[in-house]
């Protein structure tokens, strides 16, 4: 009974177990339960695999061999697409025509870094070690409740975070290599969100931006094509104008090569140059970059070299420097704001900023260097579009001021230029622009550069490349010494434009250095090939800014008149030359002496004139005896008819001091030295051990100092100094005395002329030298 | 007392001849229970229907199917929604390309993504626009009629399949995100609306493609609820065809229906990649195939079924639609 009981029992409740589970199972086909949840994907889990009287509709297989490889069956595309095929989620664009998606079912590239965590790696692969969707994908990842990146990934993908966790090698911006990401794009264009493009917060540019992981339109998960830089141009819609200009080398050079060796007809014209991945530094560049002093230059001068693609337009020598600061033109820059030290030449007008460079080569708000990219948009043809081509039809053919990629139209004031040039914009006021110099002169008028028109006038004397020679001169070099003489002669000659201004073969020297000579000086000097050296020599540019008529009024239109004749207040010099003759004293310190003496004209002979008809208030005093061009003798530079004299001193001084001369009152009674007797001068005086005597002044034929020579005016009197004893003349005509009378020395005891004439030679001399002072002193009879 | 030693005496040598006889035929026993136990547990025979395959449509070189989700019939039309290419694309009985409808697009007569499609008596075209969340209609030569749209309270539904009901003059519509079905008049008035997020009965979890029963009920694919719901027409009386499993019967990932003209109810599964037909009174009769194995259709979608018990197939992974001849359904399940 007990037996029969509990057996009776046991299948009672064995029964209703049954019951009860059979119970559960039908209503677990009919809620939600974690097992449900689970086999959703899971679908191997499933019991019904696992009995053994009903045959399943799919074989029990939970770790199948797919494309992909051999692994977990809830991570195999059949599974994903059963739910995503639209009628759940609408994920069919991944599987539209069989477009481009992350691979699947390779290995990873050595370049990719899976990190690891807890020693696992982040991102699994499958059990071939190959990419499979559960690599990044995972129904138990990221928070469903974070709205911010996808659900069912293995981690949060914001501003494409995830992305980067492997492709690590593609991260650091253009530092390097690599396009920017996490750049604030403003509003994104629309064509790209159509394309499938993601941006970040405030639309931030993301990996997602260029490339779809899944069904993208192109080649790398690209959302659109790029073989004609499609998706390049479609942000950088401002570069879109390069199609139509000879740097589309889709066109133009349809053969040339990337540094990934992919040809320009199969990128487009954006990748030739640029690429976003493994780029050789600024500017993505996709080209090899030559080893140059000014990295912003280097992308440039990779193509325009003797040997580039671009060899017809190679810059060499004698081209516009780069790599200078703009802040040696007197112009901050700050931002998009430029402001001049010389805006009151603007006339009003605004200075365009333009773009500057660091040391890097890379694009700088604030200050920085002058380089290619700061005239030149290589995007663009023309400034102002207006010359554009049509669509793929190639500018051809040479550019000139109104295009060849600058960034201002040069126009006839050369606008380009003078945005920098500031300084130099008065250069049009003056004969220097040839609209003036040349007017009335048609057959001059053919010299210039027959293009001025286009590429402005600046371009009559500079060409921005592969200049003549120094300051990027656009004409043959003329005669001359100094780099800067050269450069000038080649008008200033008597076949050349300015003809009617030759320096004659009587000028200033050039190239006297005056540091050597213990002179100091305000003025600039010049090395030999013509650039501003402080340890050159004198050359034209030192006294004449070439760019300005009127040093002292910059805006003065009294040189812009055709044939005006200047004076001493303007014809290009950079001090005026007044009653001061200030510009001369720049140099000529110690001739300042000569002020308020008898040979300050001002003060003997005011009404007196020079060869070049300037008057004593115009020229100032130096003027008077010496003048810089077309002089009548080299040494002294002599600005006076001379007079009758055994050497060419004594010719000098008697071209006043004769019957008919200004200095007709003091004409000495004796004035000639023997010219049998030669002397000394001091460094041989001293070499031979004469310590006593000061050195003498001798001179040879011509007038010039002599080591060896005769003894004439000036070894006696030193025409600038009334006395030595005072830095100033006395202001009036007054009769001298041994003390005085421009006399180097005051007695003759420590003269030369003792060595001959004994100590009293001087006073002697005195006595004999001339009527009045023999009056005045007379010998006892 | 007596009489009860005896009997006990009597039960142990009993027991005794028992237990002897039972380790002598032991074994037999166990060999006989092993071979029972294999005719009662050994695995059923999957019953299939035989089918025979006709023909594929799988576009013209111009214009290929891509991702082909529902199919609508008409006497001289097979109409297929090509829902990769974002189009329509209209055939022959026999497969010939008549032309398309759409390109992708906002505008009207454009689409994206369409998922579901239908036909009136008329010949009227109405097509679920699902990322346009609209119903478009187009006469019978693909000329755009109208359109309505289908955002309820600013939420947009992305409708998947269109059932013209023409004895009610309405046009029932499926919702993705708000797991209902919609009854519009023909206007685009809603009149009826039922369902929502849920697994009991009249509830859905992405309900998908709908047929029409004979008796005038509709019948519902609930994806995740791996079943198909019958309603009446004001969307009363759910009845549930089908359960989730992966055994004869089970649906798994259930995404087509369509219904004969005896009420028979077929079902695709687009991961199982078969197709089971069901009684209109829920019971499993059968897979289509042959000799218990079931035909296997790449990612199986919409389905349609013509008078001429033709059933045709949206395989969307295939980017075709295949036509099969299906012999006479009834009741007693296996061919």
């Amino acid at each position: 009974m007990n037996t029969l009981s509990i057996k009776a029992a046991v299948m009672l409740i064995s029964g209703a177990i049954l019951f009860l589970i059979s119970l559960t199972h039908a209503h677990a086909a009919r809620s939600m339960s974690a097992n449900r949840e689970c086999a959703t994907c899971h679908i191997m889990w499933l019991k019904d695999f696992k009995q053994k009287n009903q045959q399943p509709l799919i074989p029990y297989d939970p770790r199948p061999v797919v494309n992909t490889g051999k692994q977990d069956v809830a991570s195999t595309e059949d599974i994903c697409f059963s739910c995503h095929d639209g009628f759940v989620l609408d994920s069919r664009f991944m599987w539209q025509n069989g477009k481009y998606s992350h691979p699947v079912g390779q290995k990873p590239s050595n370049g990719i870094k899976i990190p690891l965590v807890e020693g696992k790696q982040l991102f699994p692969l499958n059990d071939e070690g190959k990419v499979y969707c559960g690599t990044c994908h995972s129904a138990h990842g990221v928070d469903w409740d974070q709205g911010q990146s996808p659900v069912f990934l293995r981690m949060k993908n914001v501003g494409s975070s995830m992305c980067m966790t492997c492709h690590q090698e593609r991260t650091g911006g253009p530092k390097h290599g690599n396009h920017p990401v996490d750049k604030h794009l403003g509003k994104p264009p629309r064509e790209l969100f159509k394309a499938g493009s993601k941006f970040g917060k405030d639309g931030r540019v993301v990996c997602e931006s260029c490339h779809r992981p899944h069904a993208a339109a192109a080649k790398k998960q690209l959302v659109m094509k790029n073989n004609q830089s499609n998706l390049c141009r479609t942000c950088h819609a401002d570069k879109r104008t390069i199609n139509s200009t000879k740097h589309n080398m889709a066109v133009s050079r349809p053969d040339a090569v990337n540094v990934k060796g992919n040809k320009a007809d199969e990128t487009g014209p954006c990748s030739v140059c640029h690429i976003p991945h493994e780029a050789k530094g600024a500017a993505l560049w996709a080209r090899e970059k030559p080893n140059t002093a000014d990295p912003a230059a280097a992308p440039c001068l990779g193509c325009h070299n003797k040997n580039g693609l671009a060899k017809k337009k190679a810059i060499e020598n004698h081209s516009h420097p780069t790599q200078v600061a703009v802040t040696k033109l007197g112009i901050t820059a700050e931002g998009d704001k430029w402001q001049t030290k010389h805006k009151t030449l603007l006339s009003g007008q605004e200075q365009i900023p333009l773009p500057l460079y660091n040391d890097s080569g890379q694009r700088v708000k604030q200050g920085g260097n002058v380089s290619c990219g700061t005239c030149h948009d290589p995007h663009v043809w023309t400034p102002d579009h207006k010359k554009l081509p049509m669509e793929n039809e190639i500018a051809d053919g040479d550019g000139d001021g109104e295009s060849s990629f600058l960034r201002i139209a040069q126009g006839e004031q050369s606008n380009l230029c003078i945005n920098c040039h500031v300084d130099k914009k008065t250069v049009f006021l003056s004969k220097h622009n040839p609209a003036i110099g040349l007017a009335g002169k048609p057959g001059q008028k053919k010299k210039t550069v027959e293009k001025t028109g286009q590429d402005g006038l600046c371009a009559n004397c500079h060409l921005a490349h592969n200049g003549k020679g120094a300051y990027m001169h656009a004409r043959a070099a003329g005669p001359g010494q100094g780099g800067v003489e050269k450069i000038c002669r080649a008008c200033h000659q008597s076949t050349g434009m300015a003809s009617d201004k030759t320096i004659g073969s009587h000028s200033h020297p050039i190239g006297l250095n005056l540091t050597r000579l213990g002179e100091k000086t305000t003025l600039p000097m010049f090395n030999a090939e013509g650039r501003r050296d402080k340890h050159g020599g004198v050359d034209c540019a030192s006294c004449h800014d070439v760019h300005q008529w009127q040093a002292d009024n910059p805006l003065s239109t009294s040189g812009a008149k055709p044939g005006v004749e200047g004076n001493g207040q303007n014809s290009f010099l950079r001090v005026v030359l007044d009653k001061q003759s200030r510009l001369c004293l720049e140099c000529h310190q110690q001739q300042k002496s000569v002020f308020r003496t008898e040979h300050d004209l001002n003060v003997t002979a005011p009404t007196a004139r020079n060869i070049h008809n300037q008057s004593p208030a115009e020229a100032g005093p130096c003027m008077q005896c010496h003048v810089v061009h077309n002089a009548k003798s080299s040494p002294a530079l002599w600005a006076r008819e001379p007079g009758q004299g055994q050497d060419l001193k004594e010719q000098l001084c008697l071209g006043c001091h004769q019957n008919k001369g200004l200095a007709k009152a003091k004409i000495p009674v004796s004035t000639r030295h023997p010219q049998q007797v030669l002397a000394w001068a001091g460094d041989l005086r001293r070499y031979l051990g004469a310590k006593l005597f000061p050195e003498i002044n001798v001179y040879d034929s011509q007038g010039r100092h002599a080591s060896l020579g005769v003894i004439t005016c000036t070894s006696c009197h030193d025409p600038h100094r009334w006395s030595k004893q005072h830095n100033q003349g006395p202001g009036q005509n007054t009769e001298g005395t041994v003390l005085t009378s421009f006399l180097r020395n005051q007695n003759s005891e420590n003269i030369v002329c003792a060595d001959c004439h004994g100590r009293d030679a001087l006073f002697r001399y005195k006595y004999f030298h001339g009527k009045t002072s023999r009056r005045r002193y007379p010998l006892a009879e | 007392m007596d009489g009860g030693n005896k009997d006990d005496s009597m039960t142990r040598l009993s027991a005794g001849c028992i237990s002897r006889f039972y380790f002598l035929l032991r074994p037999f026993i166990s060999l006989i229970l092993l071979l029972s136990g294999m005719s009662l547990f050994a695995a059923e025979k999957i019953p299939t229907h035989a089918i025979r395959h006709l023909f594929d449509i799988k576009g013209t070189t111009a214009t290929p199917l891509n991702l082909p989700t529902d199919i609508a019939l008409t006497n001289d039309r097979i109409i297929i929604v090509d829902s990769g290419n974002h189009r329509v694309q209209v055939f022959d009985p026999d497969g010939g390309h008549r032309f398309s409808i759409g390109r992708e697009g906002i505008d009207k007569g454009t689409f994206r993504g369409p998922t579901g499609v239908d036909t009136d008596s008329s010949g009227r075209i109405y097509v679920a626009d699902s990322g346009n969340n609209r119903i478009q209609i187009f006469d019978a030569e693909g000329k755009f009629l109208t359109a309505f749209d289908v955002t309820r309270k600013d939420q947009l539904i992305r409708p998947i399949d269109v059932l013209v009901h023409e004895p009610q003059r309405r046009v029932y519509v499926s919702g993705n995100t708000n797991h209902r079905i919609m009854g519009f008049s023909i206007g685009g008035y809603l009149q009826v609306d039922w369902g929502g997020d849920g697994v009991e009965p009249g509830a859905f979890r992405y309900p998908a493609t709908m047929a029409l029963m004979p008796d005038k009920r509709l019948a519902v694919v609930d994806v995740l609820n791996s079943r198909v719901q019958l309603f009446s027409p004001a969307g009363e009386n759910p009845f549930a065809v089908g359960e989730w499993g992966v055994l004869p019967g089970q649906l798994f990932r259930p995404k087509g229906v369509a219904v004969n003209d005896q009420g028979f109810i077929l079902v695709s599964d687009s991961y199982m990649g078969v197709v089971q037909v069901f009684t209109d009174e829920g019971k499993f009769i059968t897979v289509l195939g042959k000799d218990g194995k079931p035909q296997k259709f790449r990612t199986p979608a919409g389905l349609a079924m013509d008078k001429k018990q033709r059933l045709f197939v949206a395989e969307m992974r295939a980017n075709k639609v295949s036509v099969w001849q299906v012999s006479p359904l009834n009741k007693a399940g296996a061919e």
